[in-house]
């Protein structure tokens, strides 16, 4: 009688254990995980670059390193345009997998073609 | 307590309550996570700041009060904006208020743009940073002191702008 009891508390502690262990692992897949799905990524260089055109004063180049972008949308499979500039909305529209990608608008006036990508050097040019 | 003591060791552990507590702490890491992304994707305090920014300084370079009067000086156009997003989108606010700086201002300019977020300006600027609150537009505000290019007499620039987009 003995044994069987002690049996089933080490069955009962082991699975605790397991289902524990599997519980918490999965949490800390999501959690770091979730700031890495193309959505957040999307979303987050969106704003970067409207902020990037709003910040700088009128004459000023910037350049911004978008390698990392690169990397998610060869990861997704995703050929297309990674950046584009909607200049008549002043909106900035991130994609790095199909689908309608994320936005962000900008009060700045950008005369059309002040954005563009030098793609050997993964490099973001943005002339305000 | 006689749920947990006076059962068999795999159902003290696996029990309704257990999975209760693993859904609590679970629900809670999920709003947390997805709570801390939204408060660091928000950007509209520094929005409004680089508007103010952008407003403030050129405005201030080559001050003319005269030329500003004109009824034909367009923002806009001076200072690089874009008028459609102002007018289209409900996301930009400001208001610049000219006067010569004395209580008693005989001469005094408004110019103002976007959406009409005033009253939540005022209020959200008479409140202290940390009590801020996240429904509201963010605002900014610069005060500058500028002479004119021509007469240089002084006068006093305060720029209001507000953010709302998300």
């Amino acid at each position: 009688m003995k044994s069987k009891k002690s049996q089933n508390s080490i069955t009962g502690t082991v699975m605790f254990i397991i289902l524990n262990v599997a519980f918490f692992s999965i949490m800390f897949i999501f959690v770091g995980a979730v700031g890495t799905t193309g959505g957040f990524i999307e979303k987050e260089y969106a704003r970067k670059i409207a902020l990037s055109i709003d910040k700088f004063v009128p004459g000023t180049e910037v350049s911004m390193d978008i390698s990392e972008l690169y990397s998610y949308a060869r990861d997704n499979n995703y050929a297309g345009s990674i950046v584009t500039v909607d200049y008549v909305n002043s909106r900035v529209i991130v994609k790095i997998k199909a689908g309608e990608g994320s936005s962000f608008y900008y009060f700045t006036k950008l005369n059309s073609g002040a954005v563009s990508i030098d793609e050997k050097k993964m490099l973001l040019i943005i002339k305000v | 307590m006689k749920f947990f003591t006076n059962k068999k060791a795999d159902e003290k552990y696996l029990s309704f309550w257990m999975f209760l507590i693993w859904a609590i702490i679970g629900v809670s890491i999920v709003l947390g996570v997805l709570m801390f992304y939204s408060v660091q994707g928000d950007v509209r305090q520094i929005e409004a700041q680089s508007l103010v920014n952008r407003l403030s300084s050129c405005l201030s370079f080559g001050f003319n009060y005269e030329e500003i009067t004109k009824s034909d000086f367009n923002i806009y156009l001076e200072c690089g904006l874009n008028k459609y997003v102002f007018d289209k989108q409900n996301f930009y606010y400001f208001n610049i208020n000219i006067t010569d700086g004395s209580i008693t201002s005989q001469s005094e300019k408004i110019i103002s743009g976007g959406n009409n977020w005033k009253t939540e300006c005022d209020y959200q600027l008479l409140k202290k940073e940390t009590e801020k609150e996240s429904k509201f537009p963010q605002c900014a505000k610069k005060d500058s002191i500028v002479f004119d290019s021509k007469t240089n007499k002084k006068y006093v620039i305060s720029v209001i702008a507000a953010s709302n987009q998300k």
